[in-house]
């Protein structure tokens, strides 16, 4: 028996763990969790910003971190909104640009301007692209397109993602450099991301800077917390205690849901195997 | 005396005879001015060119219904002679008084980007002139030489033609705002970092708002600043002239470039709604080039260190025939073993050199363990697959391993196509390695260098394929997973001692032995700094070694 | 003579760039982007490279009707395919027009190729492999994971308290879990990382002096051990 299951087919485990992503995805289950001072961090942040300000989101992930950090981008977004804040996205992935169109696409424009969705009946026709939020597209040359935007941000973009120029947009009509805004959100699944703003520009210039992670990269961060980095996102667990502090669950917390059983028939299979080892330890001990 | 034409209601339009003569004046020489403010900094020197003619004149428009002045500026496509594209357009304003005979002072002002603007045509509104009073208008066209994408800072101001002198009808004018220049506190100063390159402009309220955040500051007042290299003029530069406003600190703090090294005068100036632009302050910087960065001289301190103990340890191996004590690293004896195995089994052996781009320290580490695995597989007359996922990388991996090859004295047994390029998109390597794994099935699986979320993914397919699995990297992050799916795991700076290692080469150990010695004096000072900072953190010794490490909180 | 150029190069061009990193002078920063600029259109011609040496390995295999040479047109087919929409449609839309609105651009856009095979192929496929992460971590937790040593016992209790911290059922468990993840993360897991990290970029220094100084010249050749 032990000999069978020591060498257990490891197919059974992939099973398992489709179980343990499936099932909770159909049949949510509503657990309690705190927040984080981390993630509270930029939710107060974003909660003291006056109206108006301009806030810079750097979506700095491909299709495959979508999961773990769209829940957060997508919550922020709602929450700068909300707040009747400017927004500027950048990207330095060149897999971005169709992430951000989309996030544009539905939750400035669909749910912000529509009113719809988490802006149900509220909505806010004047809020329009060029005026109030604008993309400014990707930009190859990673440190140096960063270290260019604390040196001058126009330069480094003189036009937005369809070719407008800087002048005639007027939601850039204050911003020179990064300084001038008000809060500047990194969302990275890697390199270019959240560490080489930090490197590059946020302690040069003084920056209000605050980033989110994949729960793999996020140790990666937390030396600069929170001198360089006043609030930290780190994967789902952190998209889901924004999502709880914005009061909705959405994507974020169905992500934790499913992290929760994948981490438990993790730890399973950790203890699984070494009660396997152990007794296989014993047999052989008692045969000597 | 006023010579005034009645033109249309109340406001008249005409040209004063003074006026008519500098006008007159222009029309034969279409150039005002021009000055090159920069030229590629440090390599030349500044020089003062005129303009290529046909620099578009600019048109003025009163409004009849009220004060509101509009410049229109004939766009230039073609930028202002060879590469010098126009990146902004800046209009000045001078007051004309009653003599004809004064000098004219262009002063920044407060204007709009107008809706009026076409592909064609920029304009202007003027925002804040004053009814009474007549202006003599410029337009500056900023250039910039652009390379690569990357505009140059400086580059040139070319000015526009004079445009007619406005005489508005005599109504009252409006009490300009608060000259605020007593209150204010204005400096410049060279950008740190020492390129010679950028300043510094700061203007804040004295004493009231001193980089607090949040406090008001000084929104609502606009400013602006003109800037003269040595002697010379007074000239707008790019991001000089958008009326500068405070950050969220309340006051105003900007990197501005320059043309290259030199004094600097900036004139600052603040744009009252209605009425003349006032002098706030004329401060003056010099820029210069230096040629050490006193902040990395820690940096630097380290690196002589290595040089000089590998220096050091090399002569001294060398001379005293000494061998360098260098302990067993598993993971590298067990490289030899498992492609020997591979050669038993009669499989390939498979190589990837991480995932980073050629000039990451690990990938450059790979590529040198490479050449002496090649080697070794190229002794056995085994096979060896390398897959990478930077192009540039595969080229450069495919001269190694023909190299290792050539130097085992097999250059026949070299199979290029064994070296490949699978795809620069992350996964999709992964993908096809993964299925050169289990198409090919090599008996050994060498992961060096720099990965990333492909770690785990690489190493349970190497799992599945029963081969044996070493990997090293200095990706902290991606160490757990190596360990837990590879038979041995070369973690941090052993990947950097495995080239050296597997020769036993005194020159190549000596490094090895002076990064060492590095590392135990960065271990005291470690812990001299912790015991400092415990018992005496203000302490003359303590802020030294803080301002030796430019260590900031 | 054919090492010592290519030794002469990398140890001009090597000095240089490091000293550069220690001289702040406009005009070295402006020798440095030049040099940074060869570079990238080095890297970039690497990629014809690349794209050679794919057909050279495949064309051959499906010629010749190698085992899984199915696959091979597949990669070479969606390659072309992927080349083919890029290069003429996948470049986004540069129009100086405020009027459109969002709208109608990002209509405009997805009825692009390259966005439908962006969207409907390559993030699927991305994903797919990001996410066989999942199934792989069991599969190595169950078999790797073993108290052999105090060692392995410390780092198999220290990723149960991680794992069970950032999930809501240890908070359930015990309403301490959270911080004392953090407290390993901040403390416990960042001491050791700094310690690697400190005698990786040691390594890293003197691997790099090693090549810059001549002293490794494996990758040159003429050398036999």
């Amino acid at each position: 028996m032990i000999a069978e299951l020591q060498a257990l087919d490891r197919r059974w485990l992939f099973l398992s763990m489709a179980l343990a992503i499936v099932l909770p995805l159909l049949f949510p289950i509503g657990m309690e969790f705190s927040v984080s001072p981390m993630v509270r961090a930029i939710f107060d942040e974003v909660e003291s910003l006056p109206p108006k300000s301009t806030v810079m989101i750097s979506v700095d992930y491909d299709p495959a971190a979508q999961p773990e950090l769209e829940p957060f981008t997508r919550g922020l977004v709602r929450h700068v909104l909300s707040r009747g804040c400017r927004l500027v996205f950048v990207t330095l992935w060149d897999k971005a640009p169709p992430i951000v169109l989309s996030i544009l696409r539905e939750v400035v424009d669909g749910e912000y301007v529509r009113g719809r969705g988490y802006f149900e009946g509220e909505p806010h026709p004047d809020y329009s692209y060029g005026d109030d939020y604008v993309f400014l597209g990707f930009k190859e040359g990673k440190q140096i397109v960063i270290n260019g935007m604390g040196q001058n941000f126009r330069q480094m973009w003189p036009t937005d993602w369809r070719g407008t120029a800087l002048d005639d947009l007027p939601v850039m009509e204050s911003i020179q450099t990064l300084r001038d805004f008000r809060l500047i959100v990194s969302s990275g699944a890697g390199a270019p991301g959240p560490r080489e703003y930090v490197q590059q520009v946020v302690a040069r210039h003084g920056l209000r800077f605050a980033a989110a992670s994949t729960a793999v990269s996020v140790t990666d961060l937390t030396p600069y917390y929170p001198n360089q980095i006043f609030g930290l996102v780190g994967g789902m667990r952190g998209s889901a205690e924004y999502e709880q502090l914005l009061g909705y669950a959405g994507q974020g917390t169905a992500g934790l849901n499913v992290l929760t059983f994948g981490q438990l028939l993790t730890i399973g299979a950790i203890l699984l195997g070494n009660v396997l080892y152990f007794l296989g330890l014993l047999r052989a001990r008692r045969r000597r | 005396m006023r010579d005034c034409t009645r033109l249309r209601g109340t406001k008249t339009i005409k040209s004063s005879r003074s006026a008519d003569r500098v006008i007159g004046l222009l029309s034969r020489a279409p150039l005002l001015m021009s000055c090159i403010i920069s030229v590629l900094p440090g390599c030349r020197p500044p020089q003062v060119e005129l303009a290529p003619p046909g620099v578009p004149r600019v048109e003025v428009e009163v409004q009849d219904d009220s004060e509101r002045v509009f410049l229109h500026v004939p766009r230039s496509p073609d930028g202002l002679g060879e590469r010098q594209l126009v990146v902004d357009y800046v209009p000045l304003r001078a007051r004309l008084h009653a003599s004809a005979d004064e000098d004219l002072e262009y002063r920044p002002f407060l204007f709009e980007p107008s809706p009026k603007s076409t592909a064609q045509t920029l304009v202007f509104e003027d925002r804040s002139a004053v009814s009474g009073v007549r202006y003599r208008y410029v337009v500056a066209a900023l250039a910039s030489k652009e390379r690569m994408g990357f505009d140059r800072p400086g580059a040139l101001a070319v000015f526009s033609e004079a445009s007619p002198v406005l005489v508005f009808n005599e109504i009252e004018t409006e009490a300009a705002s608060k000259n605020r220049s007593s209150d204010l506190q204005v400096e410049v100063q060279e950008a740190p970092g020492g390129a010679g390159e950028a300043v510094v402009l700061s203007i804040r309220e004295e004493g009231a708002y001193d980089g607090v955040p949040g406090a008001d500051g000084l929104s609502g007042s606009r400013f602006s600043a003109l800037r003269a290299r040595g002697d010379g003029p007074y000239l707008p530069f790019p991001g000089g002239l958008t009326p500068l406003q405070p950050n969220r600190a309340g006051c105003i703090e900007g990197t501005l470039a320059v043309p290259g090294p030199g004094q600097y005068r900036y004139r600052v100036y603040v744009l009252p709604d209605h009425g003349e632009a006032a002098v706030v302050a004329t401060v003056r910087v010099d820029v210069a080039e230096r040629f050490f960065n006193p902040k990395r001289l820690a940096v630097f301190t380290v690196l002589l260190l290595i040089a000089g103990f590998t220096l050091f340890f090399f002569v001294r191996t060398r001379s005293h025939k000494r061998s360098i004590f260098i302990r067993r690293i598993p993971g590298v004896d067990a490289i030899e073993e498992a492609i020997g195995r591979a050669t038993e089994m009669g499989k390939p052996v498979l190589y990837v050199p991480g995932i980073e781009e050629i000039q990451n320290i690990q990938t450059i580490a790979s590529l040198l363990i490479l050449g002496r695995v090649a080697e070794t597989v190229a002794g056995y007359d085994s096979e060896l697959l390398v897959s990478c996922r930077i192009p540039l990388v595969a080229t450069v991996s495919e001269e190694v391993v023909r190299q290792g090859f050539f130097d085992a004295g097999r250059p026949e047994s070299h199979r290029p196509h064994n070296i490949r390029w699978i795809s620069s998109e992350q996964f999709a390597f992964v993908a096809g390695t993964a299925g050169i794994i289990l198409r090919e099935q090599p008996a050994t699986n060498i992961y060096l260098g720099r990965f990333f979320a492909e770690s785990l993914l690489l190493g349970e397919t190497g799992y599945v394929n029963r081969s044996i699995q070493i990997a090293g990297t200095a990706a902290i992050p991606q160490l757990p997973f190596f360990i837990a799916s590879c038979d041995y795991t070369l973690i941090g700076e052993e990947l950097f001692a495995v080239s050296a290692y597997l020769t036993r080469e005194p020159r190549l150990l000596s490094s090895l032995k002076a990064a060492d010695f590095v590392k135990a004096a960065a271990l005291v000072l470690l812990l001299l700094g912790s015991l400092l900072s415990c018992f005496d953190p203000q302490g003359p010794l303590t802020q030294a070694v803080l301002e030796f490490l430019n260590v900031r909180d | 003579m054919r090492t010592a150029i290519p030794m002469a190069v990398t140890f001009f061009l090597g000095i240089f760039m490091i000293l550069e990193f220690f001289i702040p002078a406009g005009s070295v920063r402006t020798a440095v982007s030049l040099f940074q600029e060869w570079g990238l259109v080095l890297a970039s011609a690497a990629f014809v490279l690349g794209a050679i040496n794919v057909i050279q390995v495949n064309i051959p295999k499906i010629r010749r009707r190698e085992p899984d040479w199915e696959y091979k047109v597949v990669l070479l087919i969606a390659a072309l395919a992927m080349a083919f929409v890029g290069l003429l449609g996948g470049r986004e839309k540069h129009t100086t027009s405020v009027d459109s609105t969002l709208f109608e651009l990002s209509q405009a856009y997805s009825r692009e190729a390259f966005e439908f095979l962006y969207l409907h192929v390559f993030a699927p496929a991305n994903s797919t492999m990001f996410s066989l992460l999942a199934f792989f971590i069991a599969s190595a937790a169950f078999r790797a994971f073993r108290a052999r040593n105090l060692e392995a016992s410390l780092m198999l209790i220290t990723a149960v308290v991680v794992m069970l911290g950032v999930i809501p059922v240890g908070e359930w468990l015990w309403s301490g879990m959270p911080e004392l993840t953090d407290w390993i993360l901040n403390y416990a897991n960042n001491a050791g990382r700094r310690a690697i990290l400190v005698g990786a970029a040691l390594g890293g220094v003197a691997t790099g002096l090693r090549v810059i100084l001549g002293l490794e010249r494996s990758h040159l050749g003429g050398e036999r051990h």
